[in-house]
């Protein structure tokens, strides 16, 4: 039997819209300061190097923790992640290491596009499926690889993105949760309206509106969705100026 | 010894970028690697750095590694014992 939860981590940059002031409440209840993020707030068991993660790993980590809240078997959670961007800051921490004549072998993990799906899989215990891409279009890529593993295995996928232009057409799933907002949302579920029009849901660039349409378009002619009539599309999002990937790792 | 076991503290939070963990808050006497702390392997590699480079000492074997690396307390007495020679 197949798990319907279906988890989206929207991890966009957006500054001035209600999806940052709703993420906002959703994942920072103790604290609007994005460098106080401590590893207590968001797990409950002891991770150590927490500490050492570049911010945006953190607030990946601190994404997946929300969306993951209400699935029991993490065991059977995958996840699959877009990264566009990488993080500046762990590569410069690496390199200060490297020209202080012991290249880190702790801090080297955190160079890799892959390490945010690598830390969120084992600081929340998720041994599903990793799938990562890179590159301008990888969260739509991350976005179509979890359907095509939903369809096929037993698992509960986790998607996260982010990226830091929010008026680009890498701005998946902030898009998905303008979707949510406009179709019919409810909860942590999210039923895909056929009526709905894709013109009122991407306010912004029309590199948006495309993506959306694309989007939109997978989500109604996928299997998965046609034969369901409720589908668990949960949607979390967060606000984080471009700048604090350039800070990183907090120290 | 008091003191070296409070500077080693600080030494590993500092060493490892352990920055969510207060150097008071680590066990004396708990294990560093898997339960209590949590180190893992890649961290006891950069242990093996850190004493080398901060007290010119050298970890012979793997077994001697291991009873090094069980705790603070464990550390702090090696590294008592290897200036004393």
């Amino acid at each position: 039997m197949k798990r319907h939860t279906f988890g989206i981590c929207g991890y966009a940059l957006a500054a001035s819209t209600q999806i940052d002031t709703h993420a906002s409440s959703i994942l920072f209840p103790l604290s609007n300061d994005i460098h106080s993020l401590q590893r207590s707030q968001i797990l409950p068991d002891p991770y150590p190097a927490f500490g050492r993660l570049t911010t945006s790993e953190k607030y990946i980590v601190a994404l997946a923790s929300c969306a993951l809240k209400t699935t029991i078997d993490r065991a059977a959670t995958g996840i699959c992640i877009g990264n566009v961007y990488g993080s500046i800051s762990s590569d410069r921490d690496y390199w200060k290491t490297v020209t202080s004549g012991f290249p880190s072998p702790a801090l080297f993990p955190s160079t890799l596009p892959s390490s945010p799906a690598a830390e969120t899989a084992i600081a929340l215990k998720c041994k599903g499926p990793l799938r990562v891409f890179c590159g301008p279009s990888a969260g739509f890529h991350a976005f179509l690889s979890s359907l095509a593993l939903l369809s096929q295995v037993n698992e509960t996928i986790l998607l996260i993105e982010y990226s830091k232009d929010p008026d680009s057409a890498e701005f998946g799933w902030g898009s998905a949760l303008c979707l949510s907002n406009k179709a019919n949302f409810a909860g942590d579920f999210l039923q895909i309206d056929s009526e709905t029009e894709v013109d009122s849901l991407a306010p912004g660039a029309s590199d948006d509106k495309l993506y959306l349409y694309t989007l939109v378009h997978a989500l109604k002619n996928h299997t998965l969705f046609q034969k369901r009539s409720r589908v668990g599309l949960k949607t979390i999002t967060v606000s984080l100026q471009y700048k604090e990937f350039e800070h990183g790792t907090a120290h | 010894m008091e003191q070296l076991i409070e500077n080693l503290k600080k030494q590993i939070v500092e060493t490892l970028k352990l920055a969510d963990i207060d150097p008071a808050s680590i066990q004396t006497d708990a294990p560093l690697i898997g339960a209590g702390l949590g180190l893992d392997s890649i961290d006891t590699l950069e242990l093996l750095v850190l004493l080398e480079k901060e007290y010119g000492i050298t970890i012979p074997d793997v077994n001697v590694g291991r009873s090094v690396f069980a705790s603070v307390r464990s550390l702090a007495e090696f590294i008592t014992s290897q200036k004393k020679i």
